[in-house]
């Protein structure tokens, strides 16, 4: 039989989360890593002053990522490319899926734009060959080729209209992001992230023994009833 | 033939097109023309870039580098147009005229392309470092023609000064470099070997005999200039030059003995480097996590080559949890786990205790598990067309991982056949279209068909087997899986594998004949080594059956080839057959007593101790047919040679040189006289009378004296050659009685 849960009131809690002693040195950190990773350069060139902390990366290569995020979020992936080559060569030589994904980007905004011959011409002549090279880009390929049938029109079906949210470019922004960040050895997470994933998991480990508040991610609030 | 004016907006373009593009790359390769324009701007500019003003030459040299570093990653065809324009050659001339008033961004380029190109090189020459690849024979005469020449003294001078370079960049060039294209013994030395030239006069300048080692500034001391270099680098704080540190070093480390052990040592001053590796496989990048594994590997390995330490076990245990959670872990990429997987095999292959400490840790395990979530239990046509070639390398990986972990231990084999239920992943990955995985599989089946209760079930139930047989027919095969298909075959032939008779049947016996005479080393040996194993306590029908396929001229040349493994094999061929009186006749009589007499003469004066083991075996067999026993007392030479076997040879060989006495002396009463002549007796006496009774000689003495210092310590020589001495005894007061 397992033991019985232990009860831990609100106040017990609370208590207790005093008692651990963060620095405010450690909270600066935490939030110039974030604002370094998502690539907010005048906030954290801000902030850095503000706080009185250096952070290691350089603020140059902050704006190239948040230029190359921005040229995606806007469409152009040609200019997110050239931006690309110029700050790391390397990157999309030696990462075919990234590459792919933004060919695909590419196509879809051909899409998006209704400039249906150009999207057929880009298809046939830079994304069928990706196809051949490495098939497990087929599907991918197929499922954004079956866009063009549709033509934006409301009955396709979700997985293929999809690729036209904004959600879509967010996603190949993020993976662009997360590769330079690793051709410098720069964490792919902030470390802001990797903590509340953390602290899911204890918090789950927990419970299998305890009754106690759990943290209400919405807006950072205890409540005992928890998620 | 394009011809486009060279300025940065054009190579820009060209190079936009080009990354990422493998057709654009192959598109571009035919414009032999212009990629020579593109090199000239980099080494040439005085020439090329005339026009240009100081600022944008640099600017064009900088994107041209960036066209031929993405053109080097384009496969064959881009590097052999790169060949054909001389490009190495050009970069590195480049290289070595770089002002320190040039911008930094101008040598980074120029060495990053240097560095893609020589990559490029490597690969194509080989050996590969990551799985088996497809050969490319045509070119790679010419791409080792230029690899050697980049390797040699007056290449690496401009080279390898770049690992002290004020830029990060252009010291993650130059280390990756020998990271990636160092791969032999050769190039491994010229590498770490390589000094400076101000340091080689204080080298010299050093080498006093009188002085004390360790006292001298000797520059060679700690492993070599490079080694030290490298070393610090791990020191330094920047993830991606540690990274690039480590791949040196393993290559370096590997199959490299001092250097390995100049890493594994701790110097009078502090830690051993081996230490920082394997704190450095702790960190949060999986790069730097692999990059320091595969260090740690090379060193452990290389440092004490066929006896591992406990310490070495201790280091072996820190990389063997790193790479077993890279290979369990699903959110790797396949990259990632492939690399993990052949750091383990690195790690333990070939060394019993590693692959049982391998196991122990669950590594068997979660291999077993990552290849049954990557291949389906039957084959389908969708399966292997749309299979990411990322994919097929990793189970590639892992079946190769499989097989080095099971090849020594029974309990291992069967959980592979059992628990683990491997046998459908193997077996459909024997057909697959990828040369790798068909290889891999066929390794796994040789580890577990080393087990006889495998090879008695799951071998033969599962056809297993026969798919492997299928696959060791198919002509047009490559010829490393037929190899390793025919090492398999071994196995299947053997007395106690119930697939004996049905792949005689199904002609084994024409197809290793075949491979006999194939001309491929590696297969000849492998095709005589099944071929020995038929014969083992064969019938005399099939002794006969296996010998007119054979056919006795050619048993001769192999028992005379120059080849020692293969005339050890040989060897073993005839003593098996020899493994019964009747089949003696058949040998003298197909080979005359003169050849056979001389071939074995001639054996057991072999330098090789496993071609004079095989011979003397097959003497004692012999010497069990006493009607053939008159052609052995009437070789003087052979009776002399027997004779030395008795007393300076190891155990294993003087235990069947007795046997062969004795068989002589006790069905042939006449014997004695050659015997005395040949002076066996007198052998014998020294034998009995100075036996060694309860002392025990340490092995180690005895294997290095080779003789036994006068002491017959081993119990079935002693007994037997008292028992011969009692009948040559006898045998003489008998004759002179008469």
């Amino acid at each position: 039989m397992p033991p019985p849960k232990v009860t831990i009131l609100q106040e017990e809690w609370e208590r207790r989360l005093h008692e651990v002693h963060v620095s405010k040195q450690d909270l600066n950190r935490l939030v110039m890593d974030y604002l370094v990773i998502e690539g907010y350069k005048s906030a954290a060139e801000e902030f850095s002053q503000e706080a009185g902390i250096n952070s290691s990366v350089d603020f140059d290569s902050i704006e190239s990522r948040m230029n190359i995020r921005e040229a995606l979020q806007r469409g152009d992936v040609s200019d997110a490319i050239t931006k690309v080559n110029d700050l790391n060569p390397e990157i999309l030589d030696t990462n075919p899926a990234l590459y792919f994904r933004l060919q695909q980007q590419k196509l879809i905004e051909y899409i998006r734009q209704g400039r249906i011959e150009e999207a057929l011409q880009f298809a046939q002549e830079e994304l069928a060959p990706r196809g051949e090279e490495s098939p497990e880009f087929l599907s991918e390929l197929e499922k954004t080729m079956a866009l063009l049938a549709f033509e934006s029109s409301p009955q396709a079906p979700p997985t293929i209209s999809e690729l036209l949210s904004p959600a879509q470019r967010m996603r190949t922004a993020g993976e662009v992001n997360a590769a330079i960040l690793e051709s410098l050895s720069q964490g792919k997470e902030a470390k802001l992230v990797s903590l509340l994933r953390l602290l899911c998991w204890g918090e789950s480990l927990l419970e299998e023994r305890a009754e106690f508040p759990k943290l209400d991610l919405n807006d950072g609030t205890f409540s005992r009833e928890g998620k | 033939m394009t011809i486009i004016t060279v300025n940065v907006p054009t190579l820009k373009k060209v190079k936009n097109t080009l990354i990422g593009s493998p057709t654009a790359k192959v598109s571009l390769a035919r414009d032999e023309e212009l990629i020579a324009t593109i090199v000239n701007c980099v080494n040439n500019p005085h020439l090329q870039l005339a026009d240009e003003p100081q600022s944008s030459r640099d600017d064009i040299r900088i994107e041209a580098a960036h066209v031929i570093a993405s053109l080097s990653y384009g496969g064959s065809a881009a590097l052999r147009t790169l060949m054909r324009v001389n490009a190495p050659d050009a970069f590195l001339f480049a290289i070595s005229r770089i002002r320190s008033t040039e911008p930094p961004a101008l040598k980074a380029a120029i060495t990053r392309a240097f560095r893609a190109m020589a990559a490029a090189l490597a690969d194509t020459v080989g050996p590969s470092q990551w799985g088996l690849r497809t050969n490319n024979f045509d070119m790679r005469n010419d791409a080792k023609i230029t690899l050697d020449y980049i390797f040699q003294s007056a290449a690496l001078d401009v080279l390898l000064p770049l690992l002290c370079d004020p830029n990060p960049q252009v010291i993650i060039s130059a280390a990756q470099f020998v990271a990636s294209a160092v791969r032999t013994q050769a190039h491994r030395a010229a590498v770490s070997e390589w000094l400076p030239p101000s340091e080689r006069t204080k080298e010299i300048k050093g080498k006093r005999g009188w002085e004390k080692p360790g006292v001298t500034k000797s520059p060679s001391r700690q492993g070599g200039w490079v080694v030290r270099v490298l070393t610090s680098l791990l020191h330094r704080n920047n993830a991606k030059l540690q990274e690039a540190a480590l791949s040196a070093l393993a290559s370096l480390a590997k199959d490299n003995q001092s250097v390995a052990l100049t890493l594994a040592r701790a110097p009078p001053e502090g830690g051993a480097t081996l230490s920082t590796v394997l704190s450095l496989c702790k960190l949060r990048f999986v790069d730097l996590q692999l990059a320091a594994c595969i260090c740690a590997t090379n060193v452990i390995r290389s440092a004490h080559p066929g006896h591992t330490s406990t310490t070495d076990h201790a280091a072996a245990l820190s990389v063997m949890y790193v790479v077993n959670r890279l290979i369990a872990s699903d959110s790797e990429t396949p990259q990632t786990r492939t690399k993990a997987c052949f750091t383990l095999f690195s790690l333990v292959s070939d060394d019993k205790e590693l692959c049982k400490l391998a196991y122990d840790r669950g590594s068997l395990s979660k291999l077993a598990s990552l290849v049954k979530a990557i291949t389906p239990l039957e084959r389908s046509v969708e399966w292997e067309e749309d299979e990411p070639e990322s994919i097929s390398r990793l189970r590639e990986a892992a079946l190769t991982t499989v097989a080095a972990i099971s090849l020594f231990d029974d309990d291992i084999r069967c959980e592979v056949t059992g628990t683990l239920k491997l046998i459908p992943a193997i077996q459909v990955s024997l057909s697959h279209q990828h040369l790798g995985v068909r290889y891999a599989a066929c390794q796994c089946v040789r580890a577990i068909s080393r087990s006889v209760a495998v090879l008695r079930t799951n071998i033969v139930d599962t056809g297993l087997g026969m798919s492997v047989y299928q696959l060791f027919q198919k002509q047009n095969e490559d010829r490393r899986i037929t190899y390793a298909a025919s090492a398999v075959i071994c196995n299947l032939v053997n007395d106690c594998s119930p697939l004996r008779p049905l792949l005689l049947e199904r002609g084994v016996l024409e197809r290793l004949v075949e491979l006999l005479h194939s001309g491929d080393a590696g297969l000849r040996l492998n095709a005589l080594w099944a071929i020995k194993n038929l014969l083992y306590k064969g019938s005399s029908g099939l002794k006969r059956k296996v010998m007119d396929a054979v056919k006795w001229p050619e048993l001769v040349n192999l028992l005379t080839d120059i080849d020692p493994e293969t005339q050890e094999q040989a060897f073993h061929v005839l003593r098996h057959i020899a493994d019964g009186p009747e089949d003696v006749e058949l040998i003298f009589q197909e080979m005359g007593k003169d050849v056979l007499l001389n071939c074995l003469a001639r054996a057991m004066e072999s330098d090789h101790d496993d071609v004079l083991l095989q011979a003397v075996c097959v003497l004692a067999n012999i010497a069990n047919s006493l009607s053939h026993q008159g052609a052995i007392l009437s070789s003087a030479r052979i009776l002399e040679n027997l004779r030395s076997c008795l007393f300076d040879a190891k155990v294993e060989v003087r235990r069947p040189a007795v046997s062969c006495v004795l068989e002589l002396v006790r069905a042939n009463p006449r014997s004695h006289k050659e015997l005395h002549d040949a002076g066996i007796d007198s052998t014998l006496r020294h034998i009995c009378e100075y036996s060694g009774g309860g002392i025990s000689v340490s092995p180690t003495r005895r294997f290095l004296a080779g003789a036994h210092m006068g002491l017959e310590d081993d119990w079935e020589v002693k007994e037997k050659a008292k028992e011969a001495l009692h009948w040559l005894e006898r045998n003489a007061e008998v004759d002179m009685s008469i």
